[in-house]
């Protein structure tokens, strides 16, 4: 353990230096170790990813609102959602919270100077980047048509585009989110200052260790079923193709054993995330604390046992429907357990309407509809009536940007202060706040209404009653771009001109706010001590913003 | 670690010979399939697939020397693998 010995910054105030202050050049961020650095370079990378992504999509929403299509070829269309879906899943969500909070907030939660391995951490970035390039290069080279999914025979077989770059980008991705999560868990594991015990640990530190575990145990089979996709495009191995003895839906099965736990690496996170947000602004110590912590490790379990609900008109068995659909009623237990203790912790609260709350309620609502529209997907009668539809697009986007984008703007706007020492403009983010929320709701909404009246998804000819639907869909995606952009806008103004914030401005009991903001290389100027469990907000309550600084009792003793 | 000559020698040892040990029986994977033994390659290679997750596990996952911890932690695979062969089988033994 002598590589892992605590090491805090000096106790001198003159050398505590922010992390943004100790290197300006860019080497010093690019062969940077410091944890906080990686996630801006994160942040960074996934933020232009998001905007290519959002492109792509932005293209689809506007080709949509003909139904007899009216500036892309079909082949074009299929190329178009396919980057969005790629980019969107594996350069975006599934980095999204952990990579980026989780690498800046993670260790000053638990008390840590660092990460455990910082150079595995930097690795990960460039790992990130290297399958960046992989994707930059199939957007190049004209792109990829088999929808993200990757299904055989045609992406074995049939598909002319770039499978087998688009395949390896994904696959050294994967490797990132590897490193990530060994990372994560071997910190939370070693690192915890004294006094943070399993049941002290705030539950964004718990959402971020559950989902280290999801990625290092489902990341590497997803790796393996793209390596055999690619074994089978490149030299014929017979695996996957049927008319050779192989079972395509073996890797239907092999896929999403990845890919649906992908969904609980997406959403865990953003329950991390809201958790913090609502326990601050509701200024209440979380409701079910215990409960909480056991539902994020449920679902982390139980999400690795739901994957054949994919499957359900795949050829998969009766008997294995029944067990699958059984199984997906089961992981919406602690879901909902979730739902009711984020209720109750606002229940009574002394609720305040600052941006990170708008964007944690808009959470709620979404993550809510998106869980109950998958019970109706999670029934094999419905799901079979429904597959392939619009209904089953607007529900995993009801659950994927609904709630993990809401909740990673709440973090966003939640940890501005921390990250960068500055303010935002407070009602230019809840404006953005509610455009989003608005915008995703005439966005999707619309969506889950076509699909249960049959549209199918991945056509751009479609009968025009259907148009309506997506016009009023695009008008939405519309509203969601300037939602998207305004942050960009009053986030980089804050940047240079934002009113410096002050050290802890929520008024936060997390031992990432007893730190200088922006905190110094080593996050802390002396070891921080833990005496008590998280969220003590009963005791400070919203009257402290009106004795402004008055120390937090009983969190920690960093300062 | 000293970082002397010798503790490196002794640490990439360990690692090279399993490495060695894995290729080789990758090629035994190979040439079994050459081998016109019916229904007995699904079973060879099912055993060499064994020893070199085996070897794997225990040489350069270094799991022989590794804390309880560290083996509880691995061991999770095995029973993620167990989730993901049984709920694949359900499927596969039960069509019709």
């Amino acid at each position: 353990m002598s590589e892992m010995t605590l090491q805090y910054a000096p106790t001198e105030e003159s050398v505590a230096t922010s992390y943004l202050d100790e290197g300006h050049t860019v080497l010093s961020w690019l062969l940077t170790t410091d944890h906080k650095r990686i996630a801006i370079l994160y942040a960074l990378s996934i933020t232009a990813f998001f905007f290519i992504g959002g492109v792509a999509i932005g293209l689809v929403r506007l080709e949509l609102i003909s139904p007899t299509g009216w500036f892309m070829t079909s082949d074009e269309y299929n190329r178009a959602f396919t980057i969005h879906g790629i980019i969107m899943v594996w350069f975006f969500l599934v980095p999204s919270i952990p990579a980026t909070m989780g690498n800046f907030v993670l260790p000053m939660m638990i008390g840590a100077p660092d990460v455990a391995f910082p150079r595995l951490n930097l690795l990960s970035w460039y790992l990130y980047l290297i399958g960046a390039s992989f994707t930059v290069y199939v957007l190049l080279s004209g792109g990829v048509d088999t929808g993200w999914t990757f299904y055989p025979p045609f992406s074995s077989t049939y598909s002319h585009s770039s499978v087998v770059p688009a395949a390896i980008g994904v696959f050294v991705v994967g490797f990132s989110s590897i490193a990530t999560g060994v990372n994560f868990m071997a910190t939370v594991h070693l690192l915890r200052a004294p006094g943070m015990t399993w049941f002290r640990l705030p539950l964004f530190a718990w959402s971020m260790y559950v989902v280290s575990m999801v990625m290092v145990l489902a990341t590497p089979v997803l790796a393996m079923s793209l390596l055999l996709i690619c074994a089978e495009r490149l030299f014929g191995l017979p695996i996957f193709d049927a008319s050779v003895g192989g079972d395509p839906v073996l890797f239907q099965h092999l896929f999403w054993f990845y890919s649906h736990p992908a969904v609980y690496i997406m959403i865990l996170p953003a329950m991390g995330v809201v958790s913090e947000v609502f326990a601050c602004f509701a200024r209440r110590r979380v409701f079910g604390y215990a409960f909480m912590v056991y539902a994020l490790l449920t679902i982390g379990v139980v999400g690795f046992m739901v994957w054949g609900h994919h499957m359900f008109v795949a050829g998969q068995s009766p008997l294995a429907n029944l067990i699958f659909s059984f199984l997906s009623f089961i992981v919406a237990v602690p879901s909902a357990i979730k739902v009711f203790n984020w209720t109750a912790t606002l229940y009574r609260g002394q609720i305040g309407f600052e941006a990170p709350m708008l964007y944690a309620l808009g959470f709620l609502g979404l993550f809510t509809i998106g869980g109950l529209t998958g019970l109706f997907l999670a029934s094999v009668p419905i799901d079979i009536a429904a597959t392939d539809s619009y209904f089953v697009v607007a529900h995993f986007h009801t659950i994927m940007v609904g709630g993990t984008v809401s909740a990673f703007m709440a973090g966003i706007h939640y940890w501005w202060p921390k990250v960068t020492g500055r303010r935002y403009h407070e009602f230019a983010a809840q404006l953005a706040a509610i455009a989003m929320f608005l915008g995703f709701n005439l966005t999707f909404i619309p969506q889950f209404i076509m699909g249960w009246l049959g549209m199918p998804r991945r056509y751009h000819f479609y009968p025009d009653v259907f148009q309506i639907w997506h016009v009023l869909s695009s008008g939405g995606a519309a509203m969601l771009a300037v939602a998207y952009l305004m942050p960009l806008g009053y986030l980089g103004w804050s940047l240079f001109n934002g009113d410096r914030a002050g050290d802890n401005p929520w008024g936060a009991t997390g031992l990432e706010w007893q730190t200088p903001s922006p905190p110094p290389k080593r996050n802390f100027l002396r070891p921080p001590q833990v005496t008590s469990a998280p969220y003590q907000y009963h005791d400070i309550g919203r009257a402290r913003e009106e004795v402004e600084q008055a120390p937090v009792e009983g969190r920690g003793d960093a300062r | 670690m000293n970082g002397s000559s010798g503790d490196h020698e002794t640490l990439w040892r360990g690692p090279l010979l399993a490495w060695s040990a894995l290729l080789a029986l990758a090629a035994i994977s190979l040439g079994s399939a050459y081998l016109p033994l019916g229904a007995g390659n699904v079973a060879v290679n099912l055993v060499i697939a064994v020893v070199m997750a085996a070897v794997l596990a225990i040489f350069l996952m270094d799991l022989r020397n590794g804390t309880t911890l560290v083996r509880i932690v691995a061991s999770t695979g095995l029973f993620w693998m167990i989730f993901m062969f049984v709920l694949t089988f359900s499927d596969y033994l039960s069509r019709g």
